[in-house]
């Protein structure tokens, strides 16, 4: 058996490489595939599963082209052969059988034998796979790359960047050359514009020339504006060819060209007007209060933006200060810092020093933003009011003696922990480090008092007032499970001062109730100058709850006699006459009524059915189209002259376009607003009428 | 039961036997004669033996086809390839053709049917309309339909609608395709609604639109897939203007929301009469596009019936005296009209009272009610009420109006031949005047509209089907209480009409639209309306899907039986026996004097 190993080693070497060549070529044919698979829908939208029969046809025409079941031992032999110099170019010997062979032969067939299964991996076949591996990534690379990148001739694609064809304007026969020149006002810093067509899209205010010229000379040439106004052009040469005017255009509409009498279609003029400016106030907020130890200043972040170019920008500050009749008002314009005027968008940041501008606590300050554009179009922001409270203020007692307060213990009470921690910061030299600390703590101690106490009107649990199961000791009370209850559970449910404020005052006392606790905080950790702000801001909310709870009675010095009940609406009123009125309130027609039945007859028109007043009717219809076309002549003026064509064809008892149909009714539907629903009787259906039949024999049959 | 063929066999030998006697005779005269009187005597014997040999083959096994609209050419290859016999084909219309055989064409179902009773028919394609079964039965019949059509399968919408209403089209869609199918309402060419239905699936859908147009016009309903038109169906539509309400408001003192309902309602047509006590036995009247009330200003039974609402609030029907409340309530329970109350949260013993109980109850000031529509469950109406009163629920009455906890708001109950609606509203201005007219235009028209006295036309006609379609028959349906003749013109033809047996006021007929398009109904007296007759095509693959439906059903109803009932009605008369045995001995006495002669 030992001889055969050489030839088996060859069959095996032949198996081997006939497999790795098919594998060589599947390799190359997926690969190919991906890749026209790829290109083919992304080119012509075709399903990716084709590539299932490109890999298929690929495969087959290489399986064709190497054929691989043509290797045959022999040729693996001769390679052997050639590669491995050992063999002594023998490889063949080793396919013959043993038996044939002479005595020089079998010994040179063993030699070769031993030789050949002593190369390790021969022929490396395993190598041959490298190159269509290679081949393999780099199409499945390129195919992914090639889906990953938008194809510019994507059909879905193609179908959207399809525009809709711009109408071609029809002119009339005798011009030849038209030139209208379209000179934007100066506020806009555009040039003059040179066109060749009709239809006019220019800047609110443009001086608009026209230049005409005939190929025939004509007696006259008229412009129809919106139907109503004409304008007769001037001949520039004597041979009555060439034609010109200007016009200044203000508004939207449309004109017609009318040369010798004959008017040419409806050509639009369309105006873009210039828009004021835009200002968008980021910071700060509408309404700001500056409390006690906030830096006395406001940060103003503001953009502002206008189609054409701003002018002119500033801030307008007013300054209220005083109260009741002494109140002064100064009023002061602050240049926007980095404004530069010209420019379309601006983004701005100002900072007010509020000392600087000449507050004082307790003023309040007024601004807004005012910009004005090239066109003299002015816009002005929101005001904004920035508040600086007066410390001094809150600490009057004035307001209290004289009016009705519900808890003016408390606000003494937050005032005096506010003086004695203004007392104690200024003793703070003099005084040792413990009592500073010790003063500083029970300051804390009476802010959490009286916390607690403001605590109790929104039905918050007393803190370190449970006084433990006391009286439960008594033996009387045992299994008393009411007194039990008592003692252990929270009567949330009758706490009357749950419903005792109304839910407004009651969220501000929640917020005072934070600012005492933010208070205490700082108190107790020995820092009162932190602690101020709060207690500050802790009084003035508290301030303010007592403004609102004010109540104001109105001073009167007369008194009405009390009414005898039994006497009301007793009085001779024979001589008042009863009150009558009769009125016919002229119906309020729907003014769209023509326009509504114009959509029904023209459906009539459409399956040939004839209307004697069709005619009428959608000229009201036509009315309608042009008043709105003066407006907005892109979205109707087609409309109006298909309209006018159906009219002439209807009149001319000829056929009518079914184009001009369909443009008319979108835009007689385009200008429909959805009828008003009014309420009516509703007609009966055959069941009612059975019931009622019914209803009336019972009501017969009655005695 | 001897088998036919031996019995045959036997005959023949006797048969053979007899010829050969006979053959062999002697005697040659008269020899054919014999052998034809032995041939008879013989099969008369043989058939007097087994006289239902012949039928006892089932005959039902006789098969006919009929070609209906959409028959598939290879399905009936198929078919008369496997039975592999000559099958007759019969058509009910002229153009349906199929190669390589004879169509003969079925003119009179009746004919068809009792002719071809003992035969098992074959019914290929969409299969018949329901008034061709109903012909057919109850023969039975067995349906090869085809596949499952791809389409619009069943389709509704209200043809005649008010300004303003809402175009509802609703339907199913059979999507059997492989893509998506869009559907599009499309109005005069324009776009209104559309609905995506998912392919391979059956989906119902709704379209929706609120027409603009006044008259008589057709939309269309287009299915696409990707950019083709797979089909276009008209949908006709009919705007028909309404009339304006007769409203009398009472009210015990000025107000302001009687005050803005009033100018809205007036300006906008309607005849209206408010009358407000100002004090004590002054009112004010106002009569607003319509003539003042002459006489004492009394409310009486008759002046009542002018109106079809009579709007009041709980006080006003208290101050006025009992006889004009029984007056008022009289009109509602026999007149049909209609009485809209505003309640307040006090108590009262009206006759209206115990419909609505009330309940007043504590509400947070701030917060706006959404109010919600019951009756189409549709739209929201926000509100600011400050003193809520609600009404409870009571057996009977229809829920309005309800907020979001289900406090209702406005209720209504039949009452007599009229109604009786409630509400507790009493700002309904501020809706208004907040800026949403529509959401106030809305809530009123539902509250009114409830309540409308309702109107009997004089006379209105129904069809049916639901499309019908020219040059095929329509069922005409007159309601009318009072016809002079039962006859009706529709364009130069009689429609002859046929009272309804339990319906008085029903009439019937028959009619043969001859034109299509809108078209006025059949003139009695007056013409009340217009109707659309569908052209030829129009929503055919509907059609086919109703038909495929009628006659799988029909089919399903009626099977094919091989029964003894079927064989018996099969059978020949009996006095075949007669003719047989008159025969046989015919024969024999004819052999039996010849010899004799011989």
């Amino acid at each position: 058996m030992d001889e055969m190993k050489g030839s088996h080693i060859i069959k095996l070497l032949r198996g081997k490489w006939i497999l790795y060549a098919l594998l060589s070529d599947a390799l190359i044919s997926t690969g190919t595939s991906f890749l026209m698979a790829v290109l083919t829908n992304k080119l012509f939208a075709w399903s990716v599963w084709w590539g299932i029969l490109y890999g298929c046809i690929v495969f087959v025409f290489l399986f064709f082209v190497h054929r691989p079941w043509l290797v045959k031992e022999e040729s693996i032999a001769q390679l052997l052969d050639q590669n491995y110099p050992r063999l002594e170019e023998s490889a063949g010997l080793l396919l013959l059988s043993v038996s044939s062979l002479n005595m020089l032969e079998s010994l040179q067939y063993k030699k070769t034998n031993n030789a050949l299964q002593a190369i390790n991996a021969p022929l490396s076949i395993g190598k041959k796979l490298m190159a269509p591996a290679f081949i393999l990534a780099i199409m499945l690379g390129t195919g992914i790359a090639l889906y990953k990148i938008p194809l510019h001739n994507n059909p879905v694609q193609k179908k959207q960047t399809i525009a809709p064809v711009a109408k071609v304007e029809t002119i009339l026969p005798q011009i030849t050359a038209v030139s209208i020149g379209i000179n934007p006002p100066a506020y806009t810093a555009k040039p003059v514009k040179l066109q060749h067509a009709f239809n006019l899209v220019a800047e609110e205010g443009s001086l608009v020339d026209w230049q005409l010229k005939t190929s025939t000379p004509v007696r006259e040439v008229k412009f129809i504006f919106n139907d109503t106004v004409q304008i007769a052009l001037q001949p520039t040469d004597t041979a009555h060819n060439q034609w010109r005017t200007a016009k200044k255009i203000d508004s939207t509409g449309f004109y017609q060209v009318s040369i010798d009498g004959k008017a040419s279609e409806l050509y639009k003029i369309e105006t873009v007007t210039d828009k004021a400016p835009v200002i968008n106030v980021l910071s700060p907020r509408q309404y700001t209060t500056i409390d006690f130890g906030q830096s006395q200043q406001v940060k103003i972040n503001t953009t502002i933006s206008d189609d054409y170019g701003i002018k002119d920008a500033f801030i307008a500050t007013t300054i209220a200060s005083g109260s009741g009749e002494a109140v002064k008002f100064k009023e002061q314009k602050i240049a926007l810092t980095g404004f530069v005027a010209g420019r379309s968008q601006y983004q701005l940041q100002q900072l007010l020093l509020l000392p600087g501008l000449g507050m004082q606590p307790g003023d309040e300050l007024y601004f807004y933003v005012q910009a004005t554009d090239n066109h003299q179009q002015q816009t002005r922001s929101d005001i904004y009011i920035v508040h600086l409270p007066d410390t001094a203020q809150l600490m009057s007692l004035e307001g209290l003696g004289n009016s009705l307060t519900l808890k003016p213990e408390y606000f003494r009470s937050q005032r005096q922990i506010i003086i004695e921690t203004e007392q104690l910061l200024k003793d703070r030299d003099t005084i040792s480090e413990e009592t500073f600390k010790n003063k500083s703590n029970n300051l804390g101690i009476d802010q959490k008092l009286l916390r607690l106490r403001y605590g109790k009107f929104l039905g918050d649990e007393v803190s370190g007032e449970t006084t433990g199961a006391d009286g439960l000791g008594d033996i009387a009370d045992f299994s008393n499970a009411e007194k039990v209850m008592d003692a252990f559970t929270d009567k949330h449910d009758n706490s009357e001062d749950a419903t005792y404020l109304d839910p407004e005052t009651k969220k501000q006392l929640r917020a005072t109730l934070t600012e005492m606790w933010d208070a205490e905080l700082h108190l107790r950790t020995f820092t009162p100058k932190d602690a101020l702000p709060f207690e500050y801001k802790a009084l003035r909310l508290l301030k303010e709850l007592q403004q609102k709870s004010r109540a104001y009675v109105a001073k009167t010095n007369f008194k009405t006699t009390p009414l005898d009940l039994n006497k009301r609406l007793t009085g001779d009123q024979s001589k008042i006459n009863q009150l009558q009125l009769q009125k016919d309130i002229s119906r309020e027609t729907d003014p769209q009524q023509p326009v509504r039945i114009a959509l029904a007859i023209l459906e009539k028109i459409k399956i040939g059915s004839d209307n004697n007043n069709a005619a009428a009717i959608l000229q009201q219809a036509n009315l309608r189209l042009h008043e709105k076309a003066i407006r907005q002549p892109a979205l109707y003026l087609t409309a109006v002259e298909a309209l006018t064509r159906i009219i002439t064809a209807l009149n001319m008892q000829e056929n009518v376009q079914a184009a001009d149909m369909l443009i008319v009714q979108h835009g007689l539907q385009q200008l429909l607003t959805v009828p008003d629903r009014l309420p009516s009787a509703a007609a009966s259906n055959s069941k009612q009428t059975l019931s009622k039949q019914y209803f009336d024999n019972l009501q017969n049959r009655q005695p | 039961m001897i088998n036919w063929y031996y019995l045959v066999a036997i005959a023949s030998m006797l048969a053979l036997f007899l010829f050969y006697k006979e053959w062999t005779r002697t005697k040659r005269s008269r020899l054919y004669g014999r052998l034809i009187a032995s041939l008879l005597a013989v099969l008369s014997l043989l058939f007097l033996a087994h006289p239902y040999a012949a039928y006892d083959k089932p005959v039902a096994l006789n098969k006919v086809i009929l070609l209906t609209g959409g028959y598939i050419k290879d399905s009936l290859d198929n078919f008369l390839q496997r039975n592999n016999a000559h099958i007759p084909i019969f058509t009910d219309t002229r153009n349906r053709q199929y190669a390589g055989s004879n169509i003969q064409m079925v003119t009179d179902w009746n004919a068809f049917t009792a002719k071809h009773a003992a035969d098992t028919l074959h019914v290929f394609g969409n299969g018949f309309n329901d008034e061709t079964l109903a012909l057919l039965n109850p023969h039975s019949i067995i349906f090869h339909s085809p596949p499952a059509l791809s389409g619009i399968s069943n389709i509704y919408w209200k043809q005649q609608l008010e300004p303003g209403g809402e175009l509802v089209v609703q339907g199913s869609y059979e999507n059997n395709e492989q893509r998506n199918i869009k559907l599009v309402l499309q109005a005069f060419g324009s776009h209104k609604d559309s609905v995506l239905i998912t392919a391979g699936t059956r989906q119902n859908f709704e379209l929706h639109t609120i027409p603009v147009h006044t008259g008589n016009a057709v939309y269309s309903l287009i299915a696409m897939a990707g950019n083709d038109t797979l089909q276009k169906e008209p949908v006709p539509v009919a705007i028909l203007p309404t009339l304006p309400l007769q409203l009398l408001i009472l009210s015990s003192s000025p107000d302001f929301d009687n005050t803005y309902l009033k100018n809205y309602l007036s300006q906008k047509g309607y005849r209206v009469t408010v009358i407000t006590s100002v004090s004590a036995n002054k009112t004010n009247k106002q009569f607003l596009n319509m003539p003042a009330q002459e006489g004492t200003g009394r409310l009486t039974a008759s002046y009542l019936n002018k109106f079809d609402v009579v709007m009041a609030d709980q006080e006003a029907l208290q101050q006025i005296s009992p006889a004009e409340l029984a007056a008022i309530r009289s009109t509602v329970q026999e007149k049909g009209t209609g009485l809209i109350i505003k309640l307040d949260g006090r108590k009262n013993v009206a006759f209206y009272a115990h419909f609505f109980p009330v309940k007043a109850w504590q509400q947070n000031k701030e917060s706006f009610l959404l109010l919600r529509n019951t009756v189409t469950d549709s739209n929201v109406y926000k509100i600011k009420i400050t003193d809520p009163v609600s009404i409870a629920y009571q057996a009977g009455t229809q829920i309005i109006l309800q907020d979001a906890q289900s406090n209702i708001y406005a209720s209504g109950i039949l009452y007599g031949s009229g109604k009786i609606i409630a509400t507790t509203l009493q700002n309904t201005f501020s809706i208004a005047l907040a800026g949403d007219k529509t959401s106030y235009q809305q809530l009123w028209w539902l509250l009114l509209n409830k309540a409308a006295k309702k109107t009997y036309p004089d006379e209105a006609w129904r069809t049916n089907p639901f499309i019908p379609l020219i040059d095929n028959p329509v069922q005409m349906r007159l309601e009318k209480t009072d016809l002079p003749a039962p006859v009706a013109m529709a364009d130069q033809t009689s429609i002859y009409l046929k009272q309804d047996a339990l319906l008085t006021f029903a009439w019937k007929g028959i009619y043969w639209p001859n034109k299509g398009g809108w078209q006025p109904f059949p003139r009695v007296n007056a013409v009340p309306g217009n109707w659309y007759v569908y052209k030829a095509g129009d929503w055919q693959q509907l059609l086919d899907h109703q038909y495929m439906m009628a006659t799988k059903k029909y089919a399903a109803l009626h099977p094919v039986t091989f029964t003894k009932e079927v064989q018996a009605v099969s059978r020949p008369p009996v006095n075949i026996h007669l003719y047989l045995l008159i025969i046989f001995l015919g024969a024999c006495i004819f052999l039996w004097v010849e010899q004799k002669s011989g």
